[in-house]
């Protein structure tokens, strides 16, 4: 939620841009495209009491819109500009004040002085903002002095500057600054707003924003318990003091010298949301994180084949391994046959022995063909017939008539594999009769039975059976896998990007890249003598000497590991930017792995010392956004820190500090809006926040520019 | 379909079916039990039938035994062969 104290709808001046000038309807629109959601209309030397009430009708619940003006001030021969802005229900009172002030004039030529100003607008309690030093024209110092000094409203006096840098500079002089959007062309709100300030507190109203600029403690503490809380007792230290801490969704801050206890804190209050099975874990920084998150040593890295279309190929495998020679009939028992003379009267009466077997392979395919056509009509069928999202598309006779033709198709489908079946069992029945009356006649009359098959087919078939496995596995491992990307994080502007690369790669049979490593632990020279000798079992699968490659297959040492083509797999997993090879430093790996842990949904987040190895104008840029998002999000984020851009620029609900003193450790608990800590032993003994912060905490003192952006600074 | 004639030959007393089949004949022996010249001579024809579909015919049928044995055995080997190409088509192992 963002706030713009400083708007123009009209173009009063000569020197004003034509742009400025917005209708009711496009200024609602642009404001609620943005994430700004109180507004004030500011325009120079006048007041649309009719447009603002067009205005604040049509925002209704979804912002506030305030009534305000841009003052041209003659004071003591210098010229400045002043914005006043008043509460939404005194907006006829303000119209009525300005035209009182502004009558017999035009915005072009008016202007008028801080004593009329006073007069004609401090009954109506409004905040004055004052163009201030590069925010031109700026209103002098002495001006500044004498609207504060004899206004009923000092505390409602601030600064105008010209953007966040500037307001945290002047704020940690003790300046209370804000900046607004000075808009001059409509069109380039949406950008403009981002750089607008955040509002940390809600605010329900004018009034109720002065309050809270005035570090009104009453209006502080009532924001505070409207936001979600719980009280965590917790017990960290060895000594057994007893931390009570109030637990906001938002940020909380853990501050203090080294070695006053504040991980143990951290500690403590992973351990409570743990034991009430939220995940939570103190995030520390390591120097081999990076590598470990990332596993690019693979110890834990897996790969789904099925992803790629690849068959895992345990049968095929399994089968090679397996597979053995078929034998052939013998010549012999064919010229045995023809040589004995079969004189038995009986004998010759068994023509049955005599037929020449059928063959079973083309009934057996049908009837399979027809098994599996029937098998899947009925699941289609049965699909249908129940699917909600079928009968819901298709009308009643729709589904009907489908039902019909299925019901049809499947009916024919069993009948084709009923006789498919009996077609092949009679032939089955048949060749087995045949070669049983050959054998028994032998048997019984001496005369050797003529073979029933030259052995051709079950060695072919064998054959070509061991050759399509091989080439199967060849086929799978020669499948190139898309190499794996995932974003670590980003190394800033400057050098982009940094990803973890992952190839997978089978061992084809050539590779030879010693940094690739075996996914399994399979050996490397195992995988590699597997996949050349199931190559020269696809070569030779027709050749005399395939059984002297598949021996080979079987004799590779610890071969018996290889149980699918996973097995064969190397992986190589690195780290690289724009696609090249690259080690991260300490310092980027902690950038990267803080970002991660901050985009990582979950519920708490607990931080200890993230600020280690990482550059000021990364913490702002980067990871100040991010808690800062998390806590927008609701989320719990407790950071222990020395670092005063977290610290500061996070606006934490809750500071917890610690230190040690002649009396020993003592701990306080506050925040940066009320600006105090309190001991918790001794409800008396209070610090400032600011002051034991920029003590305390490293970091320049230009991050408290930030601290008091909207609601001021001492 | 193609038709490859077959014939019953003799080295001595060791006699033989020769097969033309491309460049070099197949030749399985008749008169003893060589199961690996057997097989050898499996290997060329599964080889051929990749190929394209194709009959054996045995050529001067005899009334002596090895012609007899050979005629049986080319009967048995043409229906096996066709069975085996049929699976190979069936596998798509087949040249067009």
């Amino acid at each position: 939620m963002k706030i713009d104290i400083h708007t123009h709808t009209k173009k009063c001046k000569s020197g004003d841009a034509p742009t400025r000038e917005i209708s009711p309807e496009d200024f609602c629109e642009t404001i609620l495209s943005s994430e700004v959601r109180i507004v004030a209309i500011t325009n120079h030397n006048l007041f649309d009491l009719n447009q603002y009430k067009t205005i604040a009708t049509r925002l209704g619940e979804d912002a506030q819109v305030w009534p305000g003006i841009e003052l041209d001030i003659q004071e003591d021969g210098s010229r400045g500009h002043l914005l006043v802005i008043v509460s939404d229900v005194l907006a006829t009172e303000f119209s009525d004040a300005v035209s009182e002030l502004t009558k017999n004039s035009t915005p072009d030529n008016f202007a008028t002085t801080i004593d009329e100003v006073l007069k004609a607008f401090d009954a109506l309690s409004p905040l004055y903002i004052a163009h201030y030093k590069q925010k031109k024209p700026g209103l002098s110092d002495a001006a500044v002095e004498k609207l504060e000094r004899t206004t009923k409203h000092p505390g409602c006096v601030i600064k105008e500057v010209t953007n966040a840098i500037s307001a945290g500079i002047y704020m940690s002089h003790g300046h209370a600054s804000i900046y607004g959007s000075d808009v001059h062309d409509w069109a380039e709100y949406q950008e403009l707003s981002r750089q607008l300030p955040d509002l940390r507190l809600p605010v329900d109203s004018f009034d109720h924003f002065c309050l809270l600029l005035k570090k009104d403690s009453t209006a502080i503490n009532t924001v505070l318990d409207r936001k979600i809380c719980e009280d965590l007792v917790l017990t960290p230290f060895e000594d057994g003091t007893i931390l009570k801490i109030s637990a906001f969704n938002d940020i909380h801050v853990v501050f203090g010298d080294k070695g006053t206890g504040k991980s143990c804190i951290l500690r403590t209050i992973a351990k409570y949301y743990s034991d009430n099975g939220v995940d939570a874990r103190v995030y520390e920084l390591a120097d081999d994180r990076l590598e470990e998150t990332f596993d690019t040593r693979g110890n834990d890295l897996t790969i789904n084949l099925d992803t790629y279309g690849i068959n895992y190929c345990s049968d095929e495998i399994e089968f090679l391994r397996n597979a053995g020679e078929v034998a052939v009939t013998g010549l012999s028992g064919y010229v045995a046959h023809f040589e004995a003379k079969n004189t038995n009267r009986n004998a010759k009466k068994i023509l049955l022995k005599d037929m020449e077997p059928e063959e079973e392979s083309s009934t057996k395919r049908e009837f399979s063909e027809f098994n599996e056509a029937a098998e899947q009509t009925a699941k289609f069928l049965q699909f249908i017939t129940e699917n909600v999202s079928v009968k819901k598309e298709l009308h009643e006779d729709e589904l009907t008539e489908i039902t019909r033709i299925l019901s049809e198709l499947l009916e024919r489908l069993r009948k084709r594999e009923w006789t498919s079946f009996s077609e092949w069992k009679q032939i089955c029945l048949l060749n087995s009769a045949i070669k049983k009356f050959r054998k028994e006649v032998g048997r019984k009359t001496g005369a050797p039975a003529k073979p029933t098959a030259t052995g051709f087919r079950d060695y072919a078939m064998n054959r070509l059976k061991i050759w399509m496995n091989a080439r199967e596995i060849v086929k799978n491992v020669d499948v190139k896998i898309p190499m794996q990307t995932q974003l670590v994080g980003s190394l800033g502007t400057n050098k982009g990007d940094l990803h973890c690369q992952t190839e997978f790669t089978f061992q084809a049979g050539a590779i030879t890249d010693s940094a690739r490593s075996s996914l399994t632990g399979v050996k490397k020279g195992t995988q590699k003598k597997f996949t050349n000798c199931v190559r020269q079992i696809v070569k030779h699968a027709f050749a005399e000497d395939l059984f002297q490659h598949i021996s080979a297959l079987d004799e590779i040492e610890d071969v018996e590991h290889i149980k699918t083509v996973y097995d064969l797999l190397l992986f190589k997993r690195y780290f690289a930017l724009e696609g090249r090879p690259y080690t991260p430093s300490n310092g980027e790996s902690s950038m990267v792995l803080l970002q991660k842990e901050l985009e990582a949904e979950k519920e708490v987040y607990i931080l200890d010392e993230p600020e280690k190895s990482l550059a000021n104008e990364y913490i702002n840029d980067v990871i100040v956004p991010l808690i800062k998002e998390r806590a927008r999000a609701g989320k719990k984020v407790f950071i222990s820190t020395h670092n005063a851009n977290i610290a500061v620029r996070t606006l934490p609900y809750s500071s917890i500090y610690r230190c040690h003193g002649k009396g020993g450790y003592s701990t306080y608990i506050g925040n940066p809006f009320s600006n105090n800590l309190v001991n918790l032993n001794d409800i008396d003994d209070q610090l400032d926040w600011k002051k034991i912060s920029m003590k305390t905490l490293e970091g320049g003192e230009e991050a408290f520019g930030e601290r008091g952006i909207i609601y001021g600074n001492d | 379909m193609e038709t490859i004639e077959a014939t019953v030959t003799h080295v001595g007393e060791r006699y033989f079916i020769t097969i033309e089949a491309g460049d070099a004949p197949i030749s399985i022996p008749i008169s003893e039990d060589k199961p690996n010249d057997v097989k050898s001579a499996f290997n060329k024809l599964i080889a051929r039938a990749k190929d394209g579909e194709f009959r054996i015919e045995l050529a001067q049928v005899e009334d002596d035994l090895f012609s007899l044995v050979a005629k049986e055995y080319i009967t048995q080997l043409n229906r096996e062969i066709q069975e085996v190409r049929r699976e190979m088509e069936q596998y798509g192992l087949v040249k067009d």
